[in-house]
């Protein structure tokens, strides 16, 4: 699958609209977007074929992974090859199952890859012959938002890919938001400024829309995000080599931007509306020097308008997340977790686990391994719910809130540790410091289980409807109810 | 040159303001308003179109982006976005 089979896709469910009127790069398109994140709630996807100055040139792709609300899943299931209707459960354990089987990928040829249809090199590199839109009006300049990051580790030779955001400076330069602990454009860009070289990258917009999914995920040092996206898919991703470095690129992508991070440049990046609905103000950060751009016919160009609800980013992470941090605490150990979800429009800050509570500190244990691992490192709240919450419905949140509002002791059951954990910098919550750092971050965790002794000592009795009346009177009941 | 203008952050104002104040040149970074790009400008910054002739306007803009007002800039020389980096930002 690729973008383009994936739009075929929506269009045979009747979840794709094309536009053929001339709509703007500038905040236009990304206004109809907005809109139909909240009046559609993401129900279809949209493709810009009239981009102003941009016609028969390329495309914009809106809402291709939002999806409504009570299934952010969506999308992303059709994306794995699953029914659009498909439960949060089946997602969740087939992606499971799929995580257990990475591919290795396999390379072609040059004349094999469709990415390669047209080639800028050198002077004739023009970032601006694109439409990558203005998706914010007090955002510093136009930005690609879904894309994926491809850079090599200069001691290990492993290859990360990630998905990062991109703010185009120049017709042939750009800068990006590098988080300190992230490994492309932090980790490793920094090895080779300590040496004083330039880092090779390639900057990839489409081929298969699962790599979205993979290079969003945790993996250890060392793991090849491709891998996954070939085990996702239960294919191998077919990739071919870059035009001016050694990196390797999806054969079918849509767009493949390659150049070099040279050390200690540093251009302003941002502002830009982020994921937590706030503003990220401008810091200086890395620049990207483009020295080739190969691309398709028409290419197709998403986007997600961060900050707004219910953006394609939070839809990817809302999917992608939650699973593999249930996935994570099954491999530490803790099988007594039944599931894992963020609350919807919200993302890291609304984590919720549902677990049963086997033994006295089971909970503690949790929360201690959620403190200090990474996939527990981006937000700052997290709530643990009994195992037998429902967390699979589409109202799941009103469960939680009510779990919240019931069993939590304000005395024993909230924790706040101030250890100077690490968080994003993009966390409004940050200070000065850990804008620049990402360390900083206090953690708050809700116990929201039942405690250990009230199960074992009946302390309490939960009402069920089932204990309220005899089988006797609720057959009468009924019975009644369909006569009146 | 933009025909529509430029926008700059407010602090590169308050950083050269002794400079622009006295009518002096100044290099500054600014974002074209046509087509969004980033460069480096080389000229001169005025409260307004009559005091500085031949000048377009300037929207200055808070770390976070919010509009806090406008100046006009003459340009003298359009120059490569990077040489920014040489000024400290």
């Amino acid at each position: 699958m690729d973008y383009r089979s994936y739009a075929e896709l929506l269009r045979k469910e009747g979840m794709l609209i094309e536009i053929n009127e001339e709509v703007s790069w500038n905040l236009e398109a990304i206004c109809y977007t907005a809109m139909n994140y909240r009046v559609e709630n993401g129900q279809t996807a949209h493709i810009f074929n009239n981009v102003k100055g941009y016609k028969g040139k390329a495309r914009l792709f809106g809402s291709f992974v939002a999806s409504p609300k009570k299934a952010a899943w969506q999308k992303s299931a059709m994306i794995f090859g699953l029914p659009k209707d498909a439960s949060w459960t089946t997602f969740r354990d087939e992606f499971l199952r799929r995580f257990d089987h990475p591919l290795k990928p396999l390379v072609v040829e040059a004349g094999d890859s469709q990415c390669k249809q047209h080639i800028m090199m050198g002077k004739d590199v023009n970032l601006f012959a694109f439409p990558w839109p203005m998706i914010h009006q007090s955002d510093g300049g136009r930005y690609g938002t879904i894309q994926t990051h491809i850079i090599e580790d200069p001691d290990t030779g492993w290859v990360n890919w990630g998905n990062y955001r991109m703010m185009i400076v120049s017709k042939n330069r750009m800068t990006g938001l590098c988080i300190p602990v992230q490994h492309g454009p932090s980790i490793f860009y920094q090895k080779y400024e300590a040496r004083n070289i330039p880092a090779p990258f390639c900057y990839v917009v489409g081929g298969d829309p699962i790599i979205n999914f993979a290079a969003g995920t945790n993996l250890p040092a060392g793991a090849a995000e491709v891998d996954y996206a070939g085990g996702f898919r239960q294919e191998p991703m077919k990739l071919v080599r870059a035009e001016t470095n050694k990196l390797y690129v999806p054969a079918d992508a849509e767009i493949v931007i390659e150049g070099v991070m040279m050390p200690h440049e540093r251009l302003d990046e941002g502002p830009q509306g982020e994921y937590t609905g706030f503003v990220h103000g401008r810091m200086p950060m890395p620049v990207y020097h483009v020295h080739c751009i190969t691309y398709r016919d028409n290419p197709l160009i998403p986007y997600s308008i961060g900050g707004a609800t219910f953006s394609d980013e939070q839809a990817i992470s809302q999917s992608l997340t939650p699973v593999e941090i249930y996935r994570q605490l099954q491999v530490a150990g803790f099988k007594a977790v039944k599931d894992v979800r963020f609350l919807p429009d919200l993302l890291w800050d609304g984590l919720v686990i549902a677990t049963d509570n086997p033994y006295p500190g089971y909970i503690q244990e949790l929360r201690a391994w959620m403190e200090c691992h990474k996939v527990g490192l981006w937000g700052t709240q997290f709530m643990f719910v009994d195992g037998d919450v429902d967390m699979s419905g589409s109202d799941f949140a009103t469960n939680v809130y009510q779990e919240m509002a019931t069993k939590v002791d304000p005395k024993r059951d909230i924790y706040r540790t101030d250890n100077d954990y690490f968080c994003t910098p993009l966390n409004p919550t940050m200070d000065e410091r850990g804008k620049k750092t990402g360390v900083g971050a206090a953690r708050l965790l809700w116990d929201c289980t039942t405690p250990y002794e009230w199960s074992k000592e009946e302390v309490i009795k939960p009402v069920k409807t089932a204990d309220l009346f005899s089988q006797k009177i609720l057959d009468q009941a009924k019975a009644a109810y369909k006569r009146l | 040159m933009s025909s529509e203008g430029y926008e700059i952050f407010e602090a590169w104002l308050n950083k050269l303001k002794n400079q622009i104040d006295k009518g002096e040149e100044v290099t500054v970074p600014v974002k074209n308003v046509d087509t969004f790009e980033k460069i480096t400008v080389r000229g001169k910054i005025g409260p307004s179109k009559e005091a500085l002739p031949g000048s377009v306007p300037l929207k200055v803009v808070s770390e976070l982006g919010e509009k806090r007002g406008n100046v006009f800039i003459k340009v003298i020389e359009e120059m490569d976005e990077l040489s920014s980096v040489a000024v400290e930002s």
